[in-house]
């Protein structure tokens, strides 16, 4: 297994309130680490801590990310850019807020992809095109020419992890990407990252509050509480042997059929 | 909002923009419209009625009202708007830059902004203009510095307010880089707020000027500004009221117009 991303000992802070304390996470290329704890144990503030994209309030005080065999926290905020969509992406947690309502999808994915690329518009259309149409989106080329607002939230989740696809980065850190969804959509979006985590290979980091959803894609689980990861095993392990106490009571807790 | 309230505010607009434009375009074209020049003095024919030659009558140098207030659109008008854009350009970039920085930055450029705000606007202005002199350019030196502080607050704290919207991450995320966020995320969105105060701010800004010229303080005696005008006409008040009755009336109808467009705008954007 190679690793992909690493986060070692990972601490942020608001005021003096830990927010998240000393957190250490591996995401192995092809594999899908499924974080899951329940609302406000800190799930959020970790992925946009790795993205670095936390709001003013809130401060890494300690840690290291590691990529590539750098630390993302010294890295200058030229190079940071460089990293953040090309090689991290994060499909965050609200579609509907996530676009900006005047401008429309083919300039969502303009911008990406110049951010990153030298392509021509033709180009950067195809590009646009395939990754719409690996994501199941009817009528790309009809899509293109749409503002957010005219497409349904499930419709902008997809979009949004064809603006990742399109990029084809190596870690996709998505934040409750079912969350917003209803049960059609879900299956859709989950069958989705079957197929990224095959096709490209790529670390997932997989952030839920849903158990269903660990068991569809996870293969490594770690288990967040209170701004802690309490434990941290292969997806087996959790559902068969779950050893600490809050997980024991998690997967009790989940309604079963 | 409904429909007819919407094509209420469409034909408020269509209608303050025409007239808006038709009185721009006339400053524009003055010299060609222009029935004598404006500058011209002929004490023989001072105190003129109202003639087919002189269809405003003239003044007590003899100059021709009408052609004053024609050239007078590029002193008020034209001036007013040239300090507007001045002034909001230079407080995108000054409150754009406190904004993203936030930090120590952030915290001097508030203070500073409290202290120049504690004064009012004009009185900030009259003290710029007793150190540089009364002038056109000093004129316009003091307004755009009196508006470029209040303008670049407010632009900070529209900035700031977006800051932690999702599509301003979500681009941050994807790799944007901080002056093509500006321009294609924050100003686009932005757009109708900032318009509506800068629409609206220059009937306030004419009625500045005006208030400089009618004191001494801002343009000088022969240029034909309108706030100059009423100044001039103001010693023949007994005899001649319409001397400053033309030029207030048309400071009056612009100052409307430019407010009556200004409030189409903030309903457009309810």
């Amino acid at each position: 297994m190679e690793k992909v991303l690493e986060v070692q000992d990972l601490t942020v802070k608001i005021g003096e309130k830990n927010i998240i304390s000393s957190i250490n996470l591996t995401a192995y290329k092809g594999r899908v680490l499924g974080i899951i704890g329940e609302s406000g144990s800190g799930k959020t503030m970790l992925c946009h801590a790795i993205m670095q994209s936390l709001p003013a309030s809130a401060q890494i005080t300690q840690g290291q990310i590691i990529y590539q065999q750098e630390n993302l926290l010294n890295v200058s905020a030229t190079k940071l850019r460089t990293y953040r969509g090309r090689h991290l992406s994060m499909i965050m947690q609200n579609p509907s807020i996530a676009f900006d309502r005047i401008q429309t999808i083919e300039s969502h994915f303009r911008e990406s992809l110049k951010a990153h690329f030298v392509m021509t518009k033709n180009e950067m259309r195809q590009i646009a095109l395939d990754a719409m149409d690996k994501v199941n989106l009817p009528n790309p080329q009809q899509l293109l020419h749409y503002y957010p607002f005219q497409l349904s939230g499930g419709m902008l989740q997809r979009m949004m992890i064809a603006l990742s696809l399109a990029i084809q980065a190596s870690v996709y850190i998505a934040d409750e990407p079912t969350t917003a969804l209803d049960t059609v959509n879900q299956k859709q979006v989950l069958t989705l990252f079957h197929r990224i985590r095959s096709e490209t290979e790529a670390a997932i980091i997989l952030v839920t509050h849903d158990i269903g959803v660990i068991a569809e894609l996870a293969d490594d689980v770690a288990v967040m509480y209170q701004g802690e990861i309490i434990e941290h095993t292969n997806v087996y392990d959790f559902f068969d042997a779950p050893q600490h106490p809050y997980t024991k009571k998690l997967l009790q807790s989940r309604i079963l059929f | 909002m409904s429909l007819l309230h919407k094509e209420r505010a469409n034909v408020k607009r269509l209608f303050s923009l025409t007239i808006l434009l038709i009185i721009g375009l006339l400053g524009l074209f003055a010299p060609i419209l222009m029935s004598h020049d404006p500058l011209a003095v002929d004490i023989s024919k001072k105190f003129l009625g109202p003639t087919w030659d002189y269809p405003l009558g003239t003044d007590h140098l003899g100059r021709c009202v009408f052609s004053r207030l024609l050239l007078g659109i590029r002193y008020s008008l034209g001036s007013a708007l040239v300090i507007q854009i001045v002034a909001i350009l230079l407080a995108i970039l000054l409150g754009a830059f406190v904004a993203l920085k936030r930090g120590m930055t952030d915290y001097v450029f508030i203070r500073i902004c409290d202290i120049l705000l504690a004064f009012p606007t004009l009185v900030l202005a009259f003290g710029l203009l007793g150190l540089l002199g009364p002038s056109l350019k000093n004129v316009f030196i003091a307004l755009v510095f009196t508006q470029f502080i209040y303008y670049s607050r407010l632009i900070r704290s529209l900035f700031i307010g977006m800051n932690e919207k999702g599509f301003i991450q979500a681009a941050k995320i994807s790799g944007t880089s901080g002056i093509k966020l500006i321009i294609r995320h924050y100003i686009p969105n932005l757009l109708p707020p900032i318009v509506t105060i800068v629409v609206l701010d220059i009937g306030k800004i004419i009625l500045e000027i005006a208030g400089f010229s009618f004191i001494g303080l801002g343009v000088q005696a022969p240029i034909p500004e309108w706030g100059m005008m009423v100044s001039e006409g103001k010693q023949y008040i007994r005899q001649h009221p319409e001397l400053m009755l033309y030029p207030g009336l048309a400071i009056v109808f612009v100052v409307l117009l430019l407010n009556y467009l200004a409030s189409s705008f903030k309903k457009l954007d309810q």
